[in-house]
């Protein structure tokens, strides 16, 4: 962490990122595959039936908010973002750095969620709503409407990475801030209030609410 | 991409001063820039205690309430956040 600048490359980012990509991989192709060896009569127990809790768990919270149809398309991608999400965010507790304080790694967030509400609007409405959307409900109106209506395109997407992003770097900067003021012995009795709040209390918050922020964002491109 | 461009602004602006003047001037503009929490904190505030009162009144939906007072409030610290980042932009020149 003594390696931080804000702009300069910052590798030790996306070393974590890779690090936590492949490990999340490896977890749950092994899971996979032993799910699919399970015998469907039988009650799982143990460790995979605390997965299928946790997935059942998952289906039953976002269908609150989401047609059947579309959450059946957009599930897997919402899951993988939650699971990923915070893994990241707390990744700081075991040594590395966490990926999301990385302006790159942030905007990597924003142009998946760009890309995932082109999908949902291509999939689940026509051009011709998606024109009356962006166009306005009054023909007249639509000169003033029709530039306002293309930076809110763009300005959902942006402000979510962006909102990951300045979360993680205050945690980071402030961390940062007591580490280089204080010595060790006094650093661990510190760290234990700081990694608490930072990282499990604000890392966990942010990425539920990007998983809520992506499921409403789909939920209404869809449906207006 | 940021850096080149607020590097380019500050010394557009700063031209005829010092480097001295220039760096003062980028702190200050930092500690104004974070004047904006302000209003994230009325905002939240007066989200959270929305969200109190709701809950006094029904207390049966507790979870649904959680729910939408985080994601609400979490984008009302949308304008705070920007404006950290800012003053953090600011401060490394």
């Amino acid at each position: 962490m003594s390696d931080f600048s804000l702009f300069g490359p910052m590798s030790s980012a996306v070393r974590s990122t890779i690090i936590i990509v492949s490990f999340l991989a490896i977890f749950f192709i092994v899971i996979g595959q032993k799910i699919k060896k399970l015998d469907p009569k039988q009650t799982p127990k143990g460790f995979l039936f605390a997965i299928i809790m946790m997935v059942d768990g998952f289906n039953a919270f976002i269908t609150q908010y989401m047609e059947k149809d579309k959450f059946k398309f957009f599930g897997p991608y919402l899951f993988t973002i939650i699971v990923f999400l915070a893994t990241a965010n707390t990744i700081s507790l075991v040594g590395l750095t966490p990926p999301l304080s990385n302006l790159a790694v942030a905007l990597s967030f924003t142009v998946m969620t760009f890309f995932i509400i082109k999908i949902a609007e291509f999939k689940f409405i026509t051009v011709k709503k998606k024109m009356k959307n962006l166009f306005g409900e009054v023909l007249i109106m639509s000169p003033i409407m029709l530039p306002i209506n293309l930076i809110g395109e763009v300005s959902t997407p942006f402000s979510m990475g962006l909102r990951l992003f300045v979360n993680l770097l205050s945690g980071v900067v402030i961390a940062t801030m007591v580490y280089t003021v204080l010595n060790w012995v006094l650093g661990i009795f510190a760290g234990i209030m700081l990694h608490a709040i930072f990282d499990l209390f604000f890392g966990l918050i942010q990425a539920f609410v990007f998983l809520m922020l992506s499921t409403i964002n789909i939920s209404m491109a869809t449906d207006a | 991409m940021f850096e080149t461009i607020f590097s380019s602004i500050v010394r557009f602006a700063a031209e005829g001063h010092t480097a001295f003047f220039s760096s003062g001037m980028a702190y200050l503009g930092a500690g104004i820039a974070v004047i904006a929490g302000l209003g994230t904190g009325i905002g939240q505030g007066y989200a959270a205690g929305k969200a109190a009162e709701a809950v006094g009144r029904q207390p049966d939906a507790q979870g649904k309430i959680l729910v939408t007072t985080l994601v609400t409030q979490a984008v009302a610290e949308t304008t705070g956040l920007y404006a950290l980042l800012v003053a953090l932009i600011l401060i490394g020149k």
